[in-house]
């Protein structure tokens, strides 16, 4: 492996030296709307840390999902049972539910299990994705006590009108991304559409049954397939309406632990169709933004278990179905006002009604729940700005402490783009419906957890001449979350959710960013490290005497690094992330199976574009998992390993 | 502070190079298994992990020395026992360990600990009971069959039909008994013990007992005890039975008093005259009496929840706790006065003990 590394860097070195440099792009040129650029400032001398995903990072993935670009290019850690199958994202240390993840600022996680699955995201569906750590996501969203991902439907300047990608992959991997924009000045229409499929049989070493053999993965094929469709339309110079879908149909077979000794006559899938429907309008006027945003989102998410005896495969012994229906309402009004001497004003209400239909809850169950929110900022020249915000809940006819922020950011030099940010909050996230009405277990006494974190960064960046730009970053935070729910056993048996946690999260998160061009020569490199402490507290955890001990499948360590380099119409980009060891149970890690081992992968993809007239071709060449790790992001679920993919672009200008 | 191009082009480079080497060197090994010496004096408490974890394992005592070894099966044969792993039972040779959710049962030996052998193609086991030297019979949760097996090969011989689903297995002359604990996957009711000729591998008989029969032992008078919980959802009193297994009858039927009560865990002494049972505290009683006991024996502490209770041959009770289900379970030997010998640390989720001696 060692040697195969050294010759690769040493030919991506050779190759970044011989070329010659020019100049011609600039990067993360992002097009909005006027009115987003009023209301969407992520500026360096915020007071809150929030990040754009790399636009170049999302359009090397665009054929994939939500999971894999995090992963890769984010220090927010997702725990992936596999290829296609479920991921769940978390911020610093805490738990999927305390991450939420907004579509056009309305939330799309379950309000059932309270997360997102973010291997049924194709990136081709937004336009851009801002992570919000920590305090930050106030402003859009309650409950994130790790952080919130917004995702954006629009276009951008440098978008196409027509794209089509169609890939090809190992294990009958196929996807198929489409977008199309059309209109005019005044009307406009956006329209992607995602196919993916695979078998997803790759063959992994079963070291988990004796003797061990190599086998091919049974039972874990995907079939996704969706559109989003947005329409807009400008009334006049100051009002605008939009009116977006987002439907999409997916079936995931469910592999079995590697230790299981009898595939044949076992069945596990899952079938969703999700629409989400969102009707924005907004106003605009020197200095007022109005926007007020109705939704619709619907889900259904229907899972099978069956199993046969292994004398008859007709002869069913387990059989579980489960149908669970989610009806969602959402109405979300803002309003901001610019004053004078830079204060700006915002508010704002949001209503939100959840109705669940499941055959796991005695009857049909709902939850209203309305919030308020305000916002004062203010800025004193470009040395110092500060934000205040407050956030007040009444759900189900009982009102929720408020959730207050506080921030600050500090210029301290005219000359130099260094940024010093502080900031703290409190925060409350409800609890998942199905910890308070799963039968049985389901706990209807259940308060909301509640956060307080601190926040820390400083932000440098340097321009240099020509077009080369640096940035680093580095941020600290301390969080602490109370009552955080945990499923425990009863005296009867089954499993009850209770409040019982007291999580201590901490940590380092440092970015450093280079990008530049010369010529025809055009490069970026990416480096991101995190250090995550997350510790249960609790009462209980220093009876056990696990207090102290990180929890389960958090690394403490964790990492990536993304180069591109472009030459002419080549293009070349490596990406390897770190996640480090993490223990799989509460007790000591002297014990092999209680740690799951660190493990690296690397990426690479060699591409090369052809452009007639306005027409573009591309075609792309990518390994995944190049020194072909063989490792578990889960306990005894297997990971592919070395898998190639060829890509074929069409893009029309 | 200016920073030429050709400068940074050396700093992007050195800081590409370094940073991708660190990263990729990343990759770490296992931590190596230390190793476990031979069987001595040997209990072992089979701990079922998690259900669709994978994190089920085996630990072993030696009931002398007091010393404690964790993970042995892994650690001796390098793969983990696999998911829910249910029971453990013994021969001369050999240790079977029946892991449920990986639908597997292991042969390993039982001095060495080693991989020997196993039986697949089975649908839920859940015990395995010796019937002479070559054959063993699997009870099984979901299928209504018994399975009859070679023990030197495992293989599988036949399947014996009792038309519900089995789970405990006990051996009293030509006959085997074994209980229908579970109502899934059955129309009838879960409240019988059937026997099946050990003879010609059949069954041929039944006995209504309680709802629920999730276990039971022979006495010193080969009178059989059985005890039911009385239903998943308590459907009703849980009960003890004593029954005669040469004519079927049935000499004693005990009810308890509180029906959210769920008694498990019935095993006797070596001597066959007193029984113990879990009912949150430890219960003991003679076979003699025909009453059950009123107070317990020994008394769960506040942070306890016993899980299964195994009697060694020299009558001390162990009692395992399975803490709060995600962390390693402990468990609690008494002498048979009732007085705590040794504690000892568990994998999680301790679910059953065996004593090898």
């Amino acid at each position: 492996m060692t040697i195969s590394l050294k010759y690769i860097t040493c030919t991506f070195l050779f190759w970044i030296l011989v070329q010659e440099v020019g100049a011609q792009m600039i990067f993360d040129t992002l097009y909005l709307d006027e009115t987003e650029i009023i209301s969407r400032k992520y500026e360096r001398n915020a007071p809150t840390k929030t990040e754009e995903i790399d636009t170049l990072v999302k359009s090397e993935l665009n054929h994939l999902s939500l999971a894999d670009l995090l992963s890769a290019h984010t220090p927010v850690f997702v725990k992936d049972y596999g290829k296609g199958s479920l991921a769940t994202a978390s911020f610093r240390g805490t738990a999927a539910s305390h991450t939420k993840v907004l579509w056009n600022d309305i939330e799309i996680n379950s309000p059932m299990l309270g997360q997102v699955d973010l291997s049924l995201v194709p990136n081709n569906f937004y336009s851009h994705a801002i992570l919000n750590y920590g305090g930050s996501s106030l402003e859009n969203t309650s409950g994130a006590l790790g952080g919130a991902i917004n995702l954006f439907s629009g276009k951008r300047r440098s978008d196409e009108k027509l794209s089509f990608i169609q890939t090809f992959g190992s294990y009958k991997t196929f996807s198929s991304s489409l977008n199309m924009n059309l209109g005019s000045r005044k009307f406009k229409s956006l329209t992607s559409a995602h196919l993916t499929s695979s078998d997803n049989s790759y063959s992994f070493y079963n070291n988990a049954v004796i003797p061990p053999e190599w086998q091919e993965q049974k039972n874990a094929s995907y079939f996704n397939r969706g559109f989003t469709q947005s329409f807009a339309y400008r009334l006049s110079a100051f009002h605008e309406m939009e009116i977006v879908t987002w439907n999409q149909w997916n079936f995931r077979e469910i592999p079995p632990v590697m230790s299981s000794q009898n595939h044949d006559n076992h069945k596990e899938e899952q079938t969703s169709f999700t629409s989400r429907n969102i009707l924005k309008w907004k106003f605009h006027k020197k200095n007022t933004l109005l926007n007020v945003k109705t939704a619709w989102f619907y889900e259904n998410l229907d899972y099978l278990l069956v199993t046969a005896t292994s004398v008859d495969p007709e002869d069913t012994v387990t059989f579980i179905h489960s149908v669970n229906k989610t009806n969602s309402g959402f109405v979300k009004a803002r309003i901001m006002q610019v004053l004078a001497r830079e204060w700006t004003v915002s508010g704002g209400v949001d209503m939100t009604f959840h109705r669940v239909n499941s055959n796991n809850y005695e009857g049909l169950k709902s939850r209203n729940n309305y919030g308020l929110f305000l916002k004062i900022a203010k800025s004193f020249s470009d040395f110092l700005n500060m934000e205040l915000m407050f956030r007040q809940q009444f759900v189900d006819n009982v009102f929720t402490p408020p959730a207050p922020f506080a921030g600050v950011s500090i210029k301290p030099f005219r000359t130099h783009d260094l940024y010093l940010r502080f900031n703290a909050n409190y925060n409350y996230n409800l609890p998942g419906l199905n910890d308070l009405y799963w039968y049985p277990g389901g706990n209807e006494d259940l308060k909301p957890e509640y956060g307080i974190q601190y926040e820390g960064g400083i932000t440098y960046v340097k321009r240099f001449s020509g077009l080369i730009g640096l940035t680093v970053e580095l941020s600290g935070y301390d969080s602490y979350i109370n009552d955080w729910i945990q499923w425990v056993p009863t005296d009867y048996r089954y499993w009850t959710a209770r409040n019982i946690a007291f999580v201590h999260a901490r940590g380092l998160e440092a970015l450093g960013q280079l990008y530049g061009q010369k010529d025809d020569v055009i490069y970026k490199f990416i480096i991101r490290y995190s250090f995550t402490k997350s510790t249960n507290e609790s009462n209980e955890a220093k009876e056990g005497g696990y207090a102290g001990r990180q929890l389960i499948y958090v690394p403490l360590h964790s990492g990536n690094i993304f180069a591109f380099l472009s030459y002419r119409k080549f293009e070349f980009t490596w990406n390897t992330q770190l996640t480090g060891k993490r223990n799989t149970s509460l007790n000591d890690a002297s014990l092999y199976s209680n740690v799951l081992p660190a493990f690296s992968l690397s990426s690479i993809s060699v591409g090369k574009s052809f452009d007639i007239h306005k027409i573009s071709l591309e075609a792309k060449f990518r390994v995944n998992n190049l020194f072909n790790v063989s490792y578990q992001a889960m306990l005894w679920r297997p990971m592919p390993g070395r898998n190639y993919e060829l890509f074929i672009s069409f893009k029309w200008k | 502070m200016k920073m030429t191009c050709k400068k940074l082009y050396k700093h992007s480079v050195f800081l590409l190079t370094a940073a991708i080497l660190f990263f990729s060197s990343c990759q770490k090994d296992p931590e190596p298994a230390p190793p476990v010496g031979e069987f001595e004096n040997a209990v072992f408490v089979v701990n079922e992990g998690n259900f669709t974890a994978g994190n089920a394992s085996l630990t072993y005592y030696n009931y002398n020395t007091g010393e404690v070894s964790q993970q042995v099966f892994y650690r001796i044969n390098g793969a983990p026992l696999g998911d829910v792993a249910n029971s453990i039972t013994f021969d001369e040779n050999s240790i079977y360990v029946v892991v449920n959710n990986s639908h597997v049962v292991y042969k390993i030996d039982a001095v060495t600990g080693k991989y020997q052998a196993k039986t697949t193609g089975l649908t839920s086991p859940r015990h395995l009971l010796k019937i002479d030297n070559q054959r063993a019979l699997i009870s099984d949760l979901y299928e209504k069959n018994l399975t009859l097996i070679n023990t030197e090969n495992m293989e599988i011989i036949s399947r014996v039909p009792l038309g519900r689903t089995s789970e405990n297995l006990l051996n009293y002359g030509n006959k085997v008994f074994a209980t229908n604990w579970s109502a899934f996957q059955q129309d009838k009711l879960n409240n019988m013990v059937m026997v099946i000729d050990t003879n010609n591998i059949q069954m041929v008989d039944s006995i209504q007992v309680g709802i629920e029969p999730n276990s039971m032992v022979l006495d010193k008078d080969n009178y059989l005890w059985v005890l039911c919980s009385g239903g998943f959802l308590n459907e009703e009193l849980p009960s003890l039975w004593k029954i005669d297994p040469d004519n079927k009858n049935v000499l004693l039927h005990m009810e308890f008093p509180d029906i959210n009560s769920s008694p498990n865990s019935l095993d006797i002494n070596k001597t066959g005259d007193t029984l113990y049972y879990l009912n949150k505290n430890i219960y003991r009683m003679a076979v003699s009496t025909d009453q059950l006991p009123d107070n317990y024996f020994i008394r769960a502490g506040g942070n306890d929840s016993f899980y299964t209770l195994g009697v060694s041959p020299e009558s001390h009770i162990y009692v395992t706790d399975a803490n709060d289900y995600t962390r390693n379970g402990v468990v609690n030997r008494y002498n048979p006065n009732g007085v705590l010998v040794q504690k000892f640390e568990t994998g999680i989720v301790p679910g059953d003990i065996g004593f090898m001696y």
